[in-house]
């Protein structure tokens, strides 16, 4: 008897070396649900976790010129684990904001069929319909200031003493926006700027906005900021 | 009843020639707070020489009558000029802060060059007005936002370590308002001290 209790101590404690029990707390949380139903995960493709998760959350750090670029499809593959490792287990990222309980669940179940390409339903339709940037202020709000900026320039962010919206903009004391003098706008000049005052802010693991997204918020501005 | 109309007659002329307008929007210590950003920005526009950012030493700010739209003139100085004799730059701002005009202006006295690691100069003194700004209705702060006259950046010696500290004054009190800041911007303490 005594040597059936040993036996089975030595068999618990093998089974916990071996990985097969795991107790290890840097495993993702049990109370967390990443359950999907099974045609919504037959549904994930890298264009919905893209336009989900990863341009609005990982793409204004994770730019292309960065190490560890989350700029492409292929870039996403070639970081599989370190994203999974990163936001699943070390809980490091993103390291601004936090990802909703329902983008964690895409991605954690997008990961888990191995990130396709494409749906594995065959549904080759994108889900939803990706709108170009352009010269509005509608368009520049959407596409950049929600996407990079809004995480610190909220009401209660360390930006908060620099509001983005449009009243603000105008009307801000530190001459934001000129209109039809992009050169002069505070704005432009604290995008294009490449001390440590830039924005979005280096220190902090933000990449500069794009050329092409300068140039548009340029021709807003150039164009009077009007609407 | 003559005399009622008369007066009431005066008192509605009085009324109409007072303009709300003429009111500052932004308090004394935010107009302080804005002259740094602006010299930044000269700075950055070239119109101005860098060192007033890297060597910023004392923003003062008086409130001018009968100027509309000038509100407020702010005057930055320097510990040490680039070359030569020591020269201050002169904001113009309206009542909301809005810069209007600037001009180099000679005069402040040229002192040690701080040198300062982490953030310019000009970072520390806007920092150092973000306090006040923050806790502008928290008892006696409230004098230092509403009626303040200067800032100072100096370098001083808190707890064997090397800070930054802005001092400002007021023209309501007598007490002087001490921010401490690390290097990096970050806010140690504050006290107002006699």
């Amino acid at each position: 008897m005594k040597l059936f209790r040993l036996l089975s101590l030595f068999y618990i404690f093998g089974l916990m070396g071996c990985g097969y029990i795991v107790f290890d707390k840097s495993t993702p949380s049990r109370n967390l649900d990443y359950s999907l139903p099974a045609e919504k995960i037959a549904s994930l493709s890298y264009p919905v976790l893209a336009q989900k998760v990863f341009a609005p959350k990982c793409i204004s750090c994770h730019a292309s010129s960065d190490e560890t670029s989350l700029a492409t499809y292929a870039d996403i593959i070639k970081n599989k684990d370190l994203i999974k490792k990163a936001v699943f287990f070390d809980k490091t990222m993103p390291k601004k904001g936090s990802l909703t309980e329902e983008e964690l669940a895409y991605l954690w179940n997008w990961l888990e069929i191995e990130a396709p390409e494409f749906p594995q339903n065959g549904d080759l339709d994108p889900p939803l319909e990706e709108e170009p940037l352009v010269a509005t202020f509608a368009s520049i709000d959407k596409n950049i200031f929600q996407v990079t900026c809004k995480e610190c320039h909220n009401p209660t962010g360390t930006g908060k003493r620099v509001g983005l919206d449009k009243e603000s903009l105008m009307n801000s004391p530190l001459e934001l926006i000129l209109p039809e003098n992009p050169d002069e706008s505070g704005l432009i000049i604290a995008l294009e700027r490449s001390d440590d005052k830039r924005m979005p802010p280096a220190k902090e693991g933000y990449s500069a906005l794009s050329e092409q997204s300068i140039a548009v918020i340029r021709k807003w501005i150039a164009n009077g900021a009007k609407d | 009843m003559k005399k009622t109309l008369t007066l009431a007659s005066l008192a509605l002329m009085a009324l109409s020639l007072y303009t709300p307008s003429a009111l500052a929007v932004v308090s004394n210590a935010k107009a302080i707070e804005l002259a740094p950003h602006r010299v930044d920005r000269l700075v950055a526009l070239n119109k101005l020489d860098k060192s007033f950012v890297t060597k910023m030493e004392k923003v003062e700010v008086v409130v001018v009558e009968n100027q509309v739209p000038v509100y407020f003139k702010a005057t930055v100085s320097q510990t040490a000029p680039a070359t030569g004799n020591p020269v201050q730059v002169q904001i113009s701002l309206d009542k909301d802060g809005k810069p209007l005009a600037f001009q180099l202006v000679a005069g402040g006295v040229a002192g040690p060059d701080f040198a300062w690691p982490g953030k310019t100069a000009g970072e520390l003194t806007e920092n150092a007005l973000h306090y006040v700004l923050e806790n502008a209705a928290t008892g006696k702060i409230a004098l230092f936002d509403k009626s303040a006259t200067s800032v100072t950046l100096t370098k001083a010696n808190l707890n064997n370590e090397a800070v930054a500290l802005g001092q400002v004054l007021s023209s309501a009190t007598t007490e002087k308002l001490n921010i401490y800041l690390k290097m990096d911007g970050s806010l140690i303490k504050a006290e107002v001290v006699p």
